[in-house]
Parts: C-alpha cells; sequence; structure tokens
C-alpha cells in the first residue's frame, strides 16, 4: 500500500482562511447578529447571507426530517433510521420566514453562500441543506459557512448528507476552546468539513469520525471559556492575515518525511505540542483522516482499464445471447439461463458474477467518494453501466427466479431483492439529458425496460392464480387489471420495437404467456372486450 | 561553468542581455544589439496600468485566448484548449511586430543569416520578450529547421500565460529556451497572481514607485505595504489551491471552495533563478516555482514583516547587483535530487537563505514528487504497449485476411459477428479501448508529462489504433442499432480516445518540419513488428501524384532484413516506427526523417542523424500557416464546387467525412436516406475517400470487397450519380451488370 505522502489538512484550512470569503462571511455574520435579521449583500459577485444568531433557545431535541417525497427536502437519500434535525432550529428555519426571503431573494444569482453564527451557522446549514435537496439542483452554486454552529442533526442525517454527494459544500469554522459545536447529546453527529481554529492557524477535518474523535480530545483537554463563543471575529481577523508568517515548527526536530512533517505542522496549528499526551491524540486523529491511499483521478483511470478487464464477461453474455437467440429452442437467453445448468450456462453465471462485482465495487467507490466527484457524470462510464445494466439484469432477474423460495413469494422488485448497484446506475442515467428518439427499424439488442422480466415473472402468477379460481373475485379482478395494464404496456414496447428479439422468440416465456393469456381469454369469452383496450392505447399513442 | 549547463545561458550572454534591456528603457519598442554574431532584441518596460492590464479586457486576470492560426502550437491538443495570455502583453507584441516599427524585418534579416536570437527584457519588457519568443518560435523555428534555438532571458518579468501555455511549451520542449531571473522579493513577478479588481486602485501608485527613473523609494509607504499584503493574499490563496490539487485531497470540497474564488490562471514559464545574497536557485519545475513565489516572500517575524514591502519594491532594481555578481555566488539546482526538506545539505541552505519555511518545502517537494508521479505514470503506460501492438497486430495479420476470404471485409464480418473470431476481435477491441481509456483519463487531468502529447511514438500508435479499431466500434454500434436510440455515431457515439488521438495527428501532420520532441521519449528504436510494408513503393513517385511523394501501404508484417528496402531509405529508419513522428505514414524520396532534438530528454542521446534537406519539400508537408485539420477538410469541400457555402456547411454539420476512421459510419447514415438529402454529403465523402486511401486512413483493400456495405450501397446510387463518379471509384466498384 502506497502511503500518503503529504498532509493536506492544515494547507486547505490555510487556503481557505486566506480568502476573502472567508471575511466577507464573517463580517456578514456580524452585521446579521448586529441587526438582528437576515443580512442578504452582494459582495464581488458573492451573494451573502447570513442568518443572525437567536439566543435562548433550547437546543438538543431530534425531530425526524421528513425526506424523500416532502416537500421540504426531497432530494436527501433516506435511509433508515430516519435522518433527524435539532427541533429547535427546524422551528426557527420556519419562524425566519427563510425559504420566502430566498426564494424571492436569490432569483439570477449565480454564487451564494450561506453563513451563520452560533444558532444562526446551524440554521444557515439547514437552509443550505434546503437550497441542496430540492429534486432539481438550483441555478447557483450554493456554499454554507458557520461560525461556532451547534451540531445540526443525527448520525443519520450527517450519512443521507454524505452519501447524496452534498457534504463538500458545508464548512463549520470552530474554535478549539468552544463548547457550542460539540453536544453533550451522543446522537448528534457532524458533516461537511470542519474547520478547528486556534491562535496558531487551523486544520481541516472531512470526516465525521475524525471530527467526532477530535470532540472527545478537545472535551477531555481543551480548557473550555465560556467568552470563546464570541471571540470568532478575533479568530478571524488573526487566521486571516496568517499568510504573511512563514510557517515553522517552533521546537524540535524536523521530521525527514513530508507526509509527517505535514502532520506535526497541524498539530502545532491546533496549538498543541507535539511531545506531550494530547498533542499525539491529535496527530493520530490527523494521520486517520488524511491517509488517502491513492489520489481520485488517478483512481479512476484505473478503473477505466479494470472496466476494460472484465468487458470480456460482458461480451460473454451478448455471445450467449446472440447464440441463444439463434439456437432451434428458440427460447431467448433469459429463458435459457433460467432453464438450464450447463457447462455454458455455467460459464455465462461467473461472467455475470463478476460484472456484478465490479459493478458494486464501482458504485461503493462513488459513494464513499474515491473517485472523482462528478466521476458518474462521465460519458463514459454512464453508457458502460447502461450497457451493463440493459445486457445483463435480464440474468440477475432470471436467476432471482431460477433460485427463488417459492414459499416466500417474494418478487424480484419488491423491496431489498433488486441489487442495489442497478437503482444506482438508473439514478445516473437521470442525470444525463437524452438524445431525441427516432422510430426504430428493427428490434433493439436489449429490451429497454432491463426489469420486463421481473414484471412479466409477476403477472405470470397472476395469471395462473386468476386461471386457477383459487382467490376471491375481488383480488382475481385486481389481478386481471394489472394482468391487461401489462399486455397493453408490452404490446407498447413490442410496437415501438423497444424490446429485443429474445422476448419475442417462439418459446420464450412472454411468447408463451401471451399464448397463455390470448386462450384464457377465449375461454372467458371477453376477448373483444380486451382488444378495445388495447386499441384505446393504441389511439392515445398515436 | 555548470550554470550553463542547466540554464542553457552563459554569464556573457546574462551580462550582455541586461545590458540590453537597460538600454532599451530609452527606445520605444525595442533595442537591438549584436554581439558575437547573436543578436539581442531588447524590450522596454513600461510603469502605466494599461501596460498591465488591458482597457477593455473585462476578465478578472486581463487575460484573453491566443489566436489559433497565429500560434497553432500554443494549445492542448488532446482537449483542443487555446493557451491564454495576458491581453496587454500580447497588444504590446502586436504593436512591435507590426508595420510601425522595424523590427520584423530586422528578425527577417538575423532569419536569413541564420543568426542566433536572444530576447529579452526588464519588468514588463520582459513579459514582452516571453511572448516574442513564442512569436518567433511559432512562426520561424518550427517552419524552418535551420533556424537556430533562440534564448529569451528575463529580469523581474511578471507572469504571461496559463496553465496551457506552459504546458504547451513544455510539449513542444520550449520550456528549456527561457531564463528568468528573479530577486527574492521583487513584486513584480508575483503581480499576475492578485487579481485585478484587488489592485487596480493602487497599481498606478506602485507602478510609479517601480519605475526606475523615478526618485527614490520611501521607506514606509502604507500603500505599498496595502500592496504587498493584497498580492501576497491572492498568492497564497493560488498557490495553496494549486498545491492541494497537486497532491489531490479533499477534491469536492477544494472544488465547490474554488468555484468562489478568482484564481488567478497565470502560471510560470521556463527555467527562474532566485537570487540571495549568497547564491542563486535554478528551478525547472513550474508547480515549484509557483510555491517559491509564495514562500520565498513570506516573513519570519514582525520586525521583518515590515520591511518587507519596501524590499519588494526595491528587489525589483536589484538586478544589476546580480548580474554582476553571478560568477561569485554559489549555484543551486533545486530538483528531487536533494530534498528540500533537509536543511542540512546544501540545497537546503540555499532554501534557509531564501527564507522558506518547512511548509514551504514541504509544498516544493511534493510540487517536484507530482511531476515524479507524471514520469511514473507514463512508465506505466509504457509498458501496455506492448500488448497493444500484439492485439493491433493480431487484427492485422488473422482478423482481417480471414474477413477478407469471405469477401466483405473486417467491417462487416464484425457487423455479422457470426464466428468465434469475431467474438475474439470483440474483446480485442474493448481491451484495447481500456488501455486507450486509462492514458485518455491521464491526459485529461493533466497527468501526464508535458511532453506526451507530442511524442511521435505514441501519436502513430494512437493513429494505427484509431485506423484499424474505429471501423470496429463503428461496426459495432451500427450492429446495435444505437444510432436509433443515440443518433449518429459522429454526434453522439464516437468515443473521445478517437477524438484525441484524431487532433494528435492532425497537429503532428500540421508541423513536420520539426520532429516532436517526445519521440526519443520512449528509447530507441527497437525491432518490433511494425516494419514497414512489402508493398512500399519505393520507386520514384507517379508523377500525377498530387503532393509529390507517395505514401506507403502499411502492414505489420515482414522482417526488417528481408525487406529492408533496395532504394535509398536511409539506414536509420530501419524500424521507421520509432524513429520519425509520421515515418511510416509518409515517405517521400528526399524528405527524409527530421533531426533529432538536440536535447535527448531523460538523458538519451540522440542518434546521429545526417543534415536534413526539408526545405524544397516544406510546402508541401506544411498546411500553410495557421492551417488546422478543419482548414484542409473545408478547403477539400470548396473544391469539389457543391454549392452554396452556406448550404453545404449545414450539410455537413455532423457529417463523418471530417475523418478517415469514421468513413463507415458516414456510410451507414447515408445508406437509409434518399439520394437527393443527402447528395452533398455522398459528393463530399466520395471527394474525401481518394485523400483518405492515400493516407491509409481507409483501407482501400476492404472497402472495394463484393459484400462491402460500401460497395453495395454506392451501386444502389443513381445511375447520373455513378455516371459523373471518379473513374477509380467506377472502375473498382461497378458491378458487372451495371457496367454493362
Amino acid at each position: 500500500m502506497e502511503d500518503c505522502r503529504f498532509e493536506t489538512s492544515e494547507i486547505q484550512a490555510s487556503l481557505l482562511m486566506s480568502t476573502q470569503l472567508f471575511t466577507d462571511s464573517w463580517s456578514s455574520c456580524n452585521t446579521a447578529n448586529c441587526d438582528g435579521r437576515i443580512k442578504i449583500q452582494l459582495i464581488a459577485g458573492i451573494t451573502y447571507v447570513a442568518i443572525q444568531a437567536v439566543p435562548m433557545i433550547q437546543l438538543g431535541d431530534l425531530v425526524g426530517l421528513p425526506v424523500a417525497g416532502d416537500v421540504l427536502f426531497p432530494g436527501l437519500s433516506s435511509d433508515e433510521p430516519l435522518p433527524m434535525v435539532d427541533a429547535a432550529i427546524l422551528k426557527l428555519f420556519f419562524q425566519l420566514k427563510i425559504k420566502e426571503v430566498l426564494e424571492l431573494e436569490l432569483v439570477g444569482r449565480k454564487l451564494v453562500v450561506i453563513t451563520g453564527h452560533s444558532t444562526g451557522g446551524a440554521v444557515a446549514a439547514l437552509t443550505a441543506l434546503w437550497l441542496l435537496s430540492q429534486t432539481s439542483l438550483p441555478p447557483f452554486r450554493v456554499f454554507c459557512i458557520t461560525f461556532g454552529s451547534p451540531l445540526l442533526g443525527n448520525q443519520s442525517l450527517s450519512t443521507s448528507i454524505s452519501r447524496s454527494r452534498l457534504a463538500h459544500n458545508f464548512c463549520h469554522v470552530v474554535s478549539i476552546h468552544d463548547l457550542v459545536p460539540r453536544s453533550s447529546n451522543e446522537q448528534f453527529w457532524p458533516f461537511g468539513t470542519y474547520l478547528f481554529c486556534s491562535d496558531n492557524g487551523g486544520v481541516c477535518l472531512d470526516n465525521a469520525d475524525s471530527v467526532r474523535r477530535m470532540f472527545n480530545i478537545l472535551n477531555a483537554t481543551g480548557t473550555p471559556n465560556i467568552e470563546e463563543h464570541q471571540r470568532y471575529g478575533h479568530y478571524v481577523f488573526t487566521l486571516s492575515h496568517m499568510f504573511l508568517k512563514s510557517r515553522s515548527f517552533l521546537g524540535g526536530n524536523i521530521p525527514d518525511n513530508s507526509y509527517q512533517a505535514g502532520v506535526a505542522l497541524a498539530v502545532e496549528a491546533l496549538g498543541f505540542s507535539n511531545d506531550d499526551t494530547s498533542g499525539v491524540l491529535v496527530k493520530e486523529c490527523i494521520e486517520t483522516t488524511t491517509r488517502i491511499v491513492r489520489a481520485p483521478i488517478l483512481r479512476s483511470a484505473e478503473l477505466a482499464n479494470d472496466l476494460a478487464s472484465v468487458l470480456p464477461a460482458r461480451l460473454e453474455i451478448q455471445w450467449y445471447k446472440d447464440r441463444c437467440d439463434a439456437s432451434e429452442e428458440q427460447l431467448g437467453y433469459y429463458d435459457f439461463f433460467k432453464r438450464y445448468s450447463l457447462k455454458r450456462d455455467y460459464k455465462v453465471n461467473m461472467s455475470r458474477k463478476r460484472l456484478a462485482q465490479f459493478w458494486d465495487k464501482v458504485v461503493k467507490m462513488v459513494e464513499t467518494n474515491e473517485l472523482p466527484f462528478d466521476f458518474h457524470l462521465g460519458k463514459k462510464w454512464v453508457y458502460a453501466s447502461q450497457f451493463y445494466q440493459l445486457l445483463t439484469e435480464p440474468l440477475d432477474i432470471a436467476n432471482f427466479y431460477k433460485n427463488r423460495d417459492i414459499k416466500s413469494g417474494g418478487h424480484y422488485l419488491d423491496q431489498g431483492n433488486r441489487p442495489k448497484r442497478y437503482e444506482v446506475i438508473d439514478q445516473w442515467q437521470k442525470g444525463v439529458a437524452k438524445p431525441d428518439k427516432c422510430e426504430r427499424s428493427i428490434y433493439t439488442s436489449t429490451t429497454q425496460d432491463t426489469c420486463f422480466w421481473a414484471k412479466l415473472e409477476e403477472v405470470k402468477e397472476y395469471l395462473d392464480e386468476v386461471i386457477k379460481e383459487s382467490s376471491d373475485a375481488q383480488r382475481r379482478s385486481l389481478l386481471l387489471e394489472k394482468i391487461l395494464r401489462f399486455e397493453s404496456y408490452a404490446n407498447t414496447l413490442v410496437k415501438k420495437k423497444e424490446v429485443s428479439v429474445d422476448v419475442l422468440a417462439k418459446n420464450s416465456s412472454y411468447s408463451v404467456w401471451v399464448g397463455n393469456l390470448r386462450e384464457f381469454k377465449f375461454k372467458m369469452g371477453y376477448g373483444n372486450e380486451i382488444e378495445m383496450v388495447v386499441d384505446e392505447c393504441d389511439a392515445m399513442e398515436t | 561553468m555548470a550554470f550553463e549547463a542547466l540554464t542553457g545561458v552563459n554569464g556573457d550572454l546574462i551580462t550582455i542581455s541586461w545590458m540590453a534591456s537597460k538600454g532599451a528603457n530609452q527606445t520605444e519598442h525595442y533595442l537591438k544589439e549584436e554581439v558575437g554574431g547573436i543578436v539581442f532584441f531588447a524590450f522596454p518596460p513600461s510603469f502605466s496600468a494599461e501596460d498591465l492590464f488591458a482597457t477593455a479586457n473585462t476578465s478578472p486576470f486581463g487575460e484573453i485566448k491566443m489566436k489559433r492560426n497565429q500560434f497553432p502550437c500554443m494549445r492542448s491538443i488532446g482537449n483542443n484548449v487555446n493557451a491564454t495570455v495576458n491581453e496587454a502583453f500580447l497588444k504590446n507584441l502586436e504593436v512591435i511586430i507590426g508595420p510601425r516599427t522595424s523590427f520584423y524585418a530586422s528578425v527577417q534579416s538575423a532569419v536569413e543569416r541564420e543568426q542566433q536570437i536572444v530576447f529579452t527584457g526588464h519588468s514588463l519588457g520582459g513579459a514582452t520578450a516571453i511572448l516574442a519568443t513564442v512569436w518567433y518560435l511559432e512562426t520561424y523555428f518550427i517552419r524552418n529547421p535551420n533556424v537556430p534555438e533562440p534564448r529569451c532571458v528575463t529580469f523581474g518579468a511578471p507572469l504571461v500565460g496559463d496553465y496551457i501555455f506552459k504546458h504547451a511549451l513544455g510539449r513542444e520542449n520550449w520550456s528549456r529556451f527561457f531564463v528568468n531571473f528573479v530577486t527574492r522579493f521583487d513584486i513584480v513577478p508575483r503581480i499576475m497572481l492578485a487579481r485585478k479588481a484587488s489592485i487596480e486602485k493602487i497599481l498606478p501608485h506602485v507602478l510609479g514607485q517601480l519605475d526606475p527613473r523615478r526618485a527614490s523609494i520611501q521607506e514606509s509607504d502604507q500603500i505599498i505595504t496595502e500592496f504587498y499584503t493584497t498580492v501576497m493574499r491572492d498568492t497564497y490563496t493560488v498557490a495553496s489551491k494549486a498545491v492541494c490539487q497537486l497532491i489531490g485531497n479533499g477534491e469536492a470540497f477544494l472544488e465547490t471552495l474554488s468555484s468562489f474564488l478568482e484564481l488567478s490562471p497565470y502560471r510560470p514559464v521556463g527555467t527562474f533563478v532566485f537570487s540571495t545574497q549568497k547564491r542563486l536557485v535554478v528551478v525547472n519545475n513550474s508547480d515549484a516555482i509557483l510555491q517559491m513565489l509564495l514562500y520565498t516572500c513570506q516573513s519570519n517575524d514582525e520586525q521583518e514583516l515590515s520591511l518587507i514591502p519596501f524590499l519588494s519594491i526595491r528587489d525589483h532594481h536589484g538586478y544589476e547587483e546580480l548580474v554582476q555578481s553571478i560568477g561569485i555566488k554559489l549555484l543551486n539546482h533545486l530538483d528531487l535530487h536533494n530534498p528540500p526538506l533537509d536543511g542540512e545539505n546544501s540545497i537546503g541552505s540555499a532554501l534557509n537563505d531564501l527564507g522558506m519555511s518547512t511548509r514551504g518545502r514541504q509544498c516544493i517537494h511534493a510540487a517536484l514528487e507530482a511531476e515524479k508521479q507524471r514520469v511514473e505514470n507514463q512508465k506505466n503506460i509504457e509498458t501496455k504497449r506492448d500488448k497493444i501492438v500484439e492485439r493491433l497486430t493480431w487484427i492485422v495479420e488473422k482478423y482481417k485476411p480471414k474477413c477478407q476470404t469471405h469477401k466483405n471485409g473486417y467491417y462487416d464480418c464484425f457487423k455479422d459477428s457470426k464466428e468465434d473470431n469475431d467474438f475474439k476481435a470483440n474483446v480485442t477491441r474493448v481491451e484495447l479501448a481500456g488501455i486507450f481509456d486509462e492514458v485518455l483519463g491521464l491526459v485529461k487531468k493533466g497527468q501526464l508529462p508535458d511532453g506526451f502529447e507530442g511524442s511521435g511514438g505514441w501519436i502513430n500508435l494512437a493513429t494505427q489504433y484509431r485506423r484499424l479499431i474505429e471501423p470496429l466500434d463503428i461496426s459495432n454500434y451500427y450492429r446495435h442499432l444505437k444510432n436509433e436510440d443515440t443518433g449518429p455515431y459522429m454526434l453522439h457515439g464516437r468515443p473521445s480516445r478517437y477524438i484525441y488521438a484524431q487532433r494528435g495527428y492532425d497537429s503532428a501532420r500540421a508541423h513536420l518540419a520539426r520532429p516532436a520532441v517526445g519521440f526519443y521519449f520512449f528509447g530507441p528504436p527497437r525491432a518490433g513488428p511494425f516494419r514497414p510494408a512489402g508493398k512500399i513503393h519505393m520507386s520514384k513517385p507517379a508523377p500525377q501524384s498530387p503532393a509529390g511523394f507517395k505514401r506507403v501501404g502499411f502492414s505489420f508484417a515482414g522482417n526488417p532484413q528481408t525487406r529492408k528496402p533496395a532504394t535509398g531509405l536511409p539506414a536509420y529508419i530501419r524500424d521507421p516506427q520509432w524513429a520519425c513522428p509520421l515515418g511510416p505514414l509518409i515517405y517521400g524520396q528526399k524528405i527524409q526523417c527530421p533531426s533529432p532534438p538536440r536535447h535527448g530528454p531523460l538523458g538519451q542521446s540522440p542518434r546521429a542523424i545526417g543534415p536534413l534537406d526539408t526545405s524544397r519539400y516544406e510546402h508541401r508537408i506544411l498546411k500553410p500557416k495557421g492551417m488546422i485539420a478543419e482548414d484542409v477538410f473545408w478547403n477539400k469541400v470548396n473544391d469539389l464546387n457543391l454549392g452554396l457555402q452556406q448550404e453545404i456547411q449545414e450539410n455537413l454539420k455532423i457529417s463523418g467525412s471530417k475523418c478517415g476512421s469514421c468513413f463507415w459510419a458516414e456510410v451507414e447514415e447515408l445508406k437509409g436516406k434518399p439520394y437527393e438529402e443527402v447528395e452533398v454529403r455522398v459528393k463530399t465523402l466520395q471527394g474525401m475517400l481518394e485523400r483518405w486511401i492515400g493516407d491509409g486512413e481507409v483501407d482501400d483493400k476492404e472497402i472495394f470487397l463484393e459484400g462491402s456495405t460500401f460497395r453495395k450501397w454506392w451501386n444502389t446510387l443513381p445511375d447520373n450519380h455513378i455516371l459523373h463518379s471518379p473513374l477509380y471509384l467506377r472502375g473498382r466498384l461497378m458491378d458487372e451488370t451495371r457496367a454493362t
């Protein structure tokens, strides 16, 4: 394993501190605090929205943040358990009518900085989160910088922010002596980048675990000071002039390794000595966050090579599909794979697994931010993932039904059965503008709806159930409706030639099912009526 | 003298340059001196604000893109982005080379007499000298191999161009011509790192103080202190951002933060010589120089801090002293061999002299390591070369001939994909795509040495790859009818790896007179599987051949011993693959391999190659000044006389006819459409075809085969069209039935 040879937590902090953004944010906060109301101003092309600190509110009660589907934070990924925020802050967010104010004020802006001190900082973070988690991204860039803000929410909030790839929009400036940002409530969890600062300098940590660890160290060693919470003006002034001074070691020998030297400097920047115990703890804390093995750029270039090495597996499946299409059984690769376990099918299964492994790895790397953050927007990867999904998901479905536990009766499309990678890939596809579709002259090489077979398997069961007449009439009519809906949907796909030939193969599950359905309809004598439904659908089409 | 070895200039040359630069103060545009056969052009500095930021320029750093036709090399080839330079400096250059001065004529006469030229200047005069050198390189040096290498010596010059400017000079191996002297605290080399908005107001006052013709400088000048602080603040932001990027941590956070910051695009180019009282420190690495500009100007304590603003002005006048003492100062070279962190060795004490802090050393170390990493990356992809060659060879020697026996060529065979071989070809296709995509990823992100883009070996390899494999990609695209849901191949389907490869090829063709520098980069020629084909036409070029030289067919078969051409092919092109950038692609009777670079990178000595005589053929090989691939295409189209230019341009907007390896994509697109609708495109395709076959872009052995999609389609065209088609096409394409 290769070491990260340089340590950047302090350089990052000094970079931020040397900017106009840093000082202008603070001066906006200051004005907002003095005026006691939200301050919006334009400085050098950047819109600063500063939210005033509201003293005397009771913090520490968590309340669930309704995500996904709710009008407020629809874009935030919602994993169990529910993301929660401080009830008082959420209340403040509504009380201050921030939504209403900003909806008017931010029209036509390009760069927006949301900032605030103390409770104002927490509201600012919530505001930025609200702007960033709309279904469509705002037409401007958002950066949130808070000063001495208390923690906003729980661990689930923190993870969904980083899962939704929003964490890099947040920066929290925190004095190492200030108690307010560290909550005594263990349920509260940090997110975003933390800039810990002392009179000597600052250090950026962007990993929630390390930030918590740092909180613990500070709790154990620091000398808490109530006044510290009001000293951010002093820090901003001091730190924003650090760039004039050279940063050398205050004491001791210079480590001969650049990384160690960087860590030692960072420890000193926080006002700790490299020799005493708390200094050692801080050092360890910084080391764990900054030891990144490979730079993301290099990793994504290597991944291209990895992709090439698994591509033969995809071609293998493609080849398998083509052979199946041409075979005498006239089954199509979905049914072939579901039905047989010969040597060839076994080999294809291996290829399927290899591909799944690769894409699971990619999806995980994207989630853990190990790849460049715009990775999934790259054309190459959008296409590669799409081709993979189009070709292979039918096999995954086949595999699912081949090994299905009949008793449980669960379906592929039920919650939790469809592999997560496909859902992520679906998300990626959404981010890409689709070119205008033109009419197809022949059937596509792969069925465009990758879950077609899963849907078929469901209605197949419904049809069996209806034919057997094993359930009550109400359920039967419900099932029948579903069956007919699928039938017309499938017809449309076939008409638009959006299915591959394997779907239409003479003996494929689909063809068999269509035959069964026709027979059933004939038997029940309401064929005509059903034909009409389909015709209507056609009429709407044209 | 070691100094000369490191910088390419000796003490005398520097002294004369300085004297000339000083003398230029009295002139309006430039001063010409001739000493010992060398011509010195010195440019006067200016101390007015509009010469630093052009008045009408609204960009935050007074920058502007360079024009492609005037400076064809100053760009990133793959990413297809032109270099950015300071507009005021560029305007100044344009005045000087314009008709109002005699400069152009003076340079012309020096060129004719093959004299070496040194461009030089102090302060803003140095910026002019840098641009004048670039202009000279683009106008004379690259076009005529007899033009001697220029030198550019600047004293306290501001930064001129952006990263791409630096990258392009690095790629062409021109960086070595530039030597910049910087006294430790001199503010001028740092000015361009500051935002225009932050310094605009106080700039005139400061420039007044910098002007040597003015009276003495005041020691405690509040405005100067403010100016110093502002410039340093922005320099700090730029340098910290740069070093974070080099290390590659916290990318997403940095990206967001950076979008809120205005960061100077300017980067150092060439060699920098930093001077202190006792020493000179020579640095070549642009990233390291940027860090040096910041960290050498910081202060250790309050007392020093109060002095530095004054020193930052005073040091701008310290070059006379510097030049006089060059001989007696200690000399250090800052590179990876001397780790900067260690205070013990000589470089350590040099950095102590420069006041470099631990943090500064760390940043410089990071910059140097990043360069090392780029070299490593290149080594890493070099190891894949054999695999590429092996796969391509398989396609040429096994797959293609096998397909030809089916009488429809590999394009159509692959499209049918009926045999195991087709499957194997498909695997080959994706394997190669993986390798080239990896290279592409590195190129896009600037993770390879600057010279890589210009390296003949890779341009060649990528060209062969593109010509051989792109038809398979097109075949795959249309086999799966991706055009029906994604759109035409040319519009949505063409992978970037081919687009980049094409750009590399086009630009290499654009300047054949000078070798692309990197072509020895990968080591000396060796016996590889790529050899001149058996079918080389080494005979005298056929008289009707328009370009006056004959292309050779290109195959990978054969043995150099037995295939050794009998006629006059110089022995050193035994394996032309590695010997010259486009060796195997274009041969001529007299056109020999261009001269080797004088400085073999990586310390490899170039092999001895005789003098060359390209002048006779120059007008044939070289496109006229500023011609780019696009222009060549349109010229050809205009020659075809197809009708109104505007309509044609509209018609050909997404045509595959701009590039030979996309031939099949264009055929596929035209295939289903009524002739009337696509007449212009059909004729263009036909018009380009002969040239493509000549260049080796399209394999004529393939496309004329009986079963080929092209042949079948062509024969469906209206009789009237076929009758008016070029003779060679009719001869080779017309079906028996139609012919009769």
